[in-house]
């Protein structure tokens, strides 16, 4: 899959930009190509069927608050909603899978992979870059760590997911990637910023 | 004379740093955490600044935000900014600021003979001599009148510095650091809740370094001090100095500007000069403490006529002598202190002028004991000195019947310190609440009723004693944390010792009779308001408060009247003979305080004031020089112009070039929905106004979607992917609104269908491979499939490999000819649309844009959004047969209504230039050969291009009668551009009416 042309290719070079204080840039950005984006959506009926079947398959338990996820290294489950949940995974033979185990009698899946570009931001200076952009509240009392909110920042929808608790992942259209870029390039010059090669 | 520097004191400068300024070319000096206004003043500088209308001369008034009259320009060039309050401008080395408003200089103002004619310049002055019946006049004299009055001018260079928007969120958040935000901020912390504190000043503190008192042993600015550090050692507590909350609006949300690099002459590299924060707070206590009021009387205006509070301020915390013989003129026991505090330090205190006849013993006695002169029951009834002031005449005043009563005399002095009793600051409180209450004792309006979660505390809200805010402060803070969740924690009181009496009461004295004639007492004085113009305006009829401001703008300058709103109501309330709240308050809106642009636009400028959407071979297009269109978010190429062409010249190329062999174009902008479940089938039949039940797997389908008034919404194709899957797409301008459309129906109309729909716009790169060699180009770049008419019929869709590369190719035509859409998902959109061309090169495929793909679509007749405009029917767009009557979706039921099945009604139609030359878009179509001729309006022109197939200009159009016209002439009709065009009515498929060359 070496053809893949990826939204920021040519645009995010690795380097260190920015003010940078003594203990080096205070965030790293670097783009995540996840192998797998799917959305999966239960019938009202199957949603207990599907989530069983998604905590087995992925060996997850499927979180019950709607705005939080689980995961392990290679996949991460969010519940966004009623009955919809969305899979982030390292693993490419996950999407074959799942259609395996859900047919749509079950569920409706829908392949995201190439529609969203992911951007991770870390380090101390992370929560200072986003209140730049984003209206939520960051403090971990209210945003947790694994939480997931689907918000915006300058004006393009975004999918927030606290990995850790200086650790996000930003989901946005792929065609607002770039536009999304410059901003959290632009706000995160004030603390020092590293982009590192994706992941 | 004038003011100058004490030998010691000042609690917030340190005298070892010294600081380098310019005032209008002249070097001065200062100290380190002086303010613009505190070192100008050490510098002998009374005079700041000219008047807005009538030039007189300014000096300073205030020590604070609510600063009227010292307003500067700051710095030059592109920072360059006008307005500035010097009492906000916090010294640095090489400050840069100029005085306003007066020309050529400072000291010799030509405009200010403006003042012998300010008879004539009284409220309502323009409208009364330029508008109305000589409204013309007007128009010759704006230019002039704008130059003469106004404030500092801006500069139109692009501000190079960086402004910010960012938002946070807190539990409690205490506006204002006096004492009593302090307390607030304390209790509030305590119980755990995240706390901001916001301080308008670079220091916190508020007055506390003002104050006498002591608390818990130590001096009142001490025990700020460490209150403050106490508070910068919590994790829950946030500080922000610099910051001035300005508005409070709707949730709870409160917009505040940080001034982070004001106070230096450029901001470090990648740093905001400011900051817009937008605040989430559950909570608010308002402790914006009170503004001292002046008193008006003749020439309250001289430069050295200033607030009591201010002359104490400049000397206690910049070590600053207002003059050098200090009168003090009050009407409360505060101004008392505020003169034996600067007696003690060795100032001279001239006098105390009271309306009062009977002031408390202990202060007569302690100003006795200093041999300070004073005069109960009197008033300073004039001012006098032009640019600074020479002395006062006082006299005796009866409050009874507010007049002098007696003879006046002299005092010669140069510096005259004001108190006529103070207002709460309920700016804030009056963005989100009910109206104002006035407070007989202390003359003065605090907030209203709440209606927000908010609560006003301390010298906000009337209650001024020291000891009175820190309770008041430290009950606010608790009972918020408290209503935001969090239990209460007591908190011990610091104990006050010592210092000021607590009695805040004033003598109600607004305005001073002058001793002969009406006198020059200035109301308003950022915009030159008099006493005069006020009772003018009473005259005049204008009696209500909101006429009497918009009458003589009384309070509408850019200190929204934070020194002259209550003493405008008071005179107004004595013209009329009725009391201050009947006669109302003007409400405060947000901002507090002046904003610049900068801060509210933050980073969202030039080239990143809205993002713009890409699509996968976005990079291409631009490195093949492109010509970029935005439609909505998208960019897309509009032509590909090569060396000398024009954009015409291009899409004639373009257009010959699909038509004649191959070209491609990048359509990945299409909406496109997944729409999955088992009852997919029956929802899109449901849908679409054609039949969708029967589609086949592996088939596309026209699909026309009809809005519930059956007027049509949009159109696409949908692709039968699978029993259960559906790939719809929809127009570029629509995607959104569609989706939106369809999640509506799922979740409210029809719950019980078991489908789901996802944008999957971005999933896929869209491409259109177009022109009779295009079978050929894509049989030459794929790997595993059979593209003959038979295995690929029109409208068929089939999966398979292009260089190895997944894609989804679909044979439908917008051009018209034998085309096909190839997909791909994203990533691998580039790849894809280079091996197309690749493959092609051997038949000279070109890339073609958005330009040629409307020339395209209007020569066969094709309808797009200019047609469907949300007016037409199926019906109108010659597409009846597409509104099924055997089945029910939405749009069906109002297919029959009368206006939609009208014969009268628009409907399409084509159109030839007869003159050779360009139809306009959007002309009208009439029947008359002339302009001056046309006769009423038949229809309109939707879209326009040249045909190169036809080699003639050609439209589409929606007419009366629509084809019933064929053969007729109309005229197509742009007036505001001269144009009037002869076109014949035809057919709108122009070329290929069989459509033979598609299906080959």
């Amino acid at each position: 899959m070496s053809e893949m042309v990826h939204a920021l290719a040519g645009h995010a070079q690795p380097g260190i930009f920015g003010n940078l204080g003594e203990a080096g840039p205070a965030v790293t950005l670097a783009e995540v190509r996840p192998a797998a984006v799917l959305q999966v959506g239960a019938w009202p009926q199957t949603r207990a069927a599907v989530e069983s079947t998604l905590t087995s398959f992925l060996g997850l338990s499927v979180p019950q608050a709607f705005g939080m996820s689980s995961g392990d290294e290679t996949t991460t489950v969010m519940t966004l909603g009623p009955g919809r949940y969305m899979i982030v995974s390292a693993d490419a033979g996950l999407r074959e899978g799942l259609k395996e185990q859900l047919d749509a009698e079950k569920a409706a899946i829908t392949d995201l992979g190439h529609a969203r570009t992911v951007l991770r931001i870390s380090g101390p200076a992370a929560t200072k870059v986003l209140r730049k952009g984003l209206t939520l509240d960051l403090d971990p009392g209210a945003f947790p760590e694994r939480a997931v909110a689907q918000t915006a920042v300058h004006h393009i929808g975004t999918l927030v997911h606290r990995r850790e608790a200086e650790v996000f992942d930003l989901f946005v259209f792929r065609g607002f990637a770039l536009s999304f870029w410059e901003w959290l390039t632009d706000a995160s010059l004030e603390y020092g910023y590293r982009v590192a090669d994706p992941l | 004379m004038g003011g100058y520097r004490l030998s010691s004191g000042g609690s917030q400068i340190d005298r070892s740093r010294r600081v380098r300024f310019s005032f209008d070319g002249r070097d001065l000096g200062g100290f380190a955490g002086d303010t613009l206004a505190s070192a100008l003043l050490a510098n002998e500088q009374t005079l700041f600044g000219r008047s807005f209308k009538y030039h007189r001369p300014r000096g300073v008034l205030s020590a604070g935000a609510e600063e009227p009259s010292a307003l500067v320009t700051m710095r030059s060039g592109a920072r360059v900014e006008p307005n500035t309050k010097a009492t906000m401008v916090e010294l640095y080395d090489g400050l840069e600021a100029s005085s306003q408003n007066r020309w050529p200089s400072l000291r010799f103002d030509v405009l200010s003979v403006n003042s012998l004619f300010s008879n004539f310049l009284s409220a309502g002055f323009y409208y009364k001599t330029f508008m109305g019946p000589t409204r013309k006049a007007w128009m010759v004299y704006e230019h002039f009148i704008r130059r003469a009055a106004g404030l500092g001018a801006g500069g139109f260079q692009a501000d190079p510095d960086r402004y910010e928007g960012l938002h946070a969120h807190c539990d409690v958040l205490v506006v204002g650091s006096g004492p009593t935000g302090l307390m607030a901020a304390r209790a509030a912390a305590v119980s755990g809740a995240r706390v901001i504190l916001a301080e308008e000043m670079a220091q916190f503190g508020g007055m506390l370094p003002n104050e006498s008192e002591t608390l818990d042993g130590v001096s009142a600015g001490d025990w700020a001090k460490a209150t403050v550090a106490e508070l910068s050692a919590l994790d829950n507590v946030t500080l922000m100095p610099r910051t001035s909350v300005y508005g409070y609006f709707d949730d709870n949300v409160l917009a505040a500007v940080e001034r982070v690099a004001d106070h230096m002459p450029v901001p470090p590299e990648n740093t905001p000069r400011q900051r817009h924060w937008t605040i989430r707070a559950k909570q608010v206590v308002i402790a914006s403490g009170a503004i001292e009021r002046p008193i008006v009387f003749d020439g309250n205006d001289t430069p050295g006529v200033m607030l009591s509070d201010a002359v104490r301020s400049y000397a206690l915390r910049f070590g600053v002598a207002a003059g050098r013989k200090i009168v003090v003129c009050t009407n409360n026991d505060r101004a008392y202190h505020t003169a034996l505090q600067l007696a003690d330090r060795g100032m001279t205190i001239r006098a105390v002028v009271d309306a009062r006849s009977t002031p408390p013993q202990a202060l007569v006695e302690a100003l006795a004991a200093r041999g300070i002169e004073h005069f109960p029951g009197h008033v300073v009834a004039k001012a006098e000195g032009g640019k600074a002031l020479e002395g006062v005449h006082i006299a005796p005043y009866d409050p009874h019947t507010k007049r002098l009563k007696g003879a006046s005399r002299w005092i010669t002095t140069d510096a005259l310190a004001v108190s006529g009793g103070w207002s709460p600051a309920i700016h804030l409180a009056s963005h989100a609440s009910g109206r104002p209450n006035f407070r007989d004792d202390i003359q003065a309006f605090v907030p209203g009723e709440a209606e927000q979660a908010w609560r006003a505390a301390g010298a906000c809200n009337g209650d001024f004693g020291l000891a009175a805010c820190l309770a008041a402060g430290a009950e606010a803070g608790a009972a918020a944390a408290g209503d935001a969740g969090f239990g209460a924690t007591a908190l011990p009181q610091p104990s006050v010792e010592g210092g000021e009496a607590e009695d805040f009461a004033v003598l109600p004295l607004w305005e001073v009779p002058a001793i002969k004639g009406r006198g020059k007492k200035f109301v308003d004085l950022q915009h030159d308001v008099t006493a005069e113009d006020v009772r003018l305006a009473q005259r005049e009829g204008f009696q209500s408060v909101e006429h009497l401001k918009r009458y003589t703008t009384l309070g509408m300058a850019a200190d929204q009247g934070k020194t002259s709103n209550i003493n405008g109501l008071a005179i107004m309330a004595e013209t009329r003979g009725a009391s201050i709240p009947e006669v109302g308050t003007t409400r405060f809106r947000p901002p507090y305080n002046p904003v610049s642009l900068g801060a509210i636009a933050g980073r969202e400028i030039g080239a990143h004031f809205r993002p713009v959407r890409l699509t996968p071979m976005h990079d291409w297009h631009v490195a093949q020089g492109a010509d970029m269109l935005a439609a909505g978010a998208w960019l897309r190429p509009r032509v590909y112009r090569q060396p000398g062409e024009s954009v015409t010249d291009a899409y004639i190329r373009e257009t010959r070039a699909v038509r004649d062999s191959v070209g491609i174009v990048d359509v990945s902008t299409l909406g496109k929905i997944d729409v999955q479940g088992p009852d997919a089938a029956e929802f899109l039949n449901r849908v679409y106004s054609n039949g969708f039940a029967k589609l086949p797997v592996g088939k596309a389908r026209y699909g026309l979607m009809l809005r519930e008034d059956g007027i049509v919404y949009d159109d696409g194709t949908t692709w039968r992917l699978s029993e259960t899957q559906y790939l719809m797409t929809t127009t570029t301008a629509n995607a959104a609104g569609v989706l939106t459309h369809l999640e509506h129906l799922l979740s409210i109309v029809w719950p019980e269908l078991r489908v789901q729909v996802s944008s999957v716009t971005e999933q896929w790169a869209g491409m259109a491979v177009s022109g009779p060699n295009a079978r050929r180009t894509l049989e030459a770049a794929v790997d595993d499939m059979d593209l003959s008419n038979e295995a690929l019929p029109f409208m068929g869709v089939r999966p398979g490999h292009l260089g190895g590369i997944p894609v989804l190719i679909a044979r439908l035509s917008f051009s018209g000819e034998l085309a096909y859409e190839v997909y791909t998902e994203a990533n691998y959109g580039l790849p894809v649309w280079e091996k197309v061309l690749e493959a092609g090169k051997s038949f000279g495929i070109i890339a073609y844009g958005t330009e040629a793909l409307g020339a395209l679509r209007i020569e066969k007749g094709h309808v797009a959004g200019p047609e469907l405009d949300g007016r037409t029917t199926a019906a109108d767009l010659g597409l009846g047969g597409m509104a099924s009557r055997k089945k029910h979706y939405i749009g069906c039921m109002m297919l029959d209504r009368e206006g939609l099945t009208d014969p009268s009604r628009l409907k399409l139609v084509g159109l030839v230039s007869l003159s050779g030359e360009s139809i306009r878009p959007g002309s009208q179509l009439v029947e008359g050969a002339t302009m001056a001729t046309s006769g009423p309006s038949l229809g309109h022109v939707s879209s326009t291009t040249y045909s190169p197939a036809l080699e003639k200009q050609v439209a589409l159009g929606l007419v009366e009668g629509g084809l019933e016209r064929t053969g007729h002439r109309l005229y197509a009709t742009y007036p505001l551009k001269g144009h009037h065009v002869p076109v014949e009515v035809v057919e709108p498929v122009f070329f290929d009416k069989d459509g033979s060359r598609m299906h080959v």
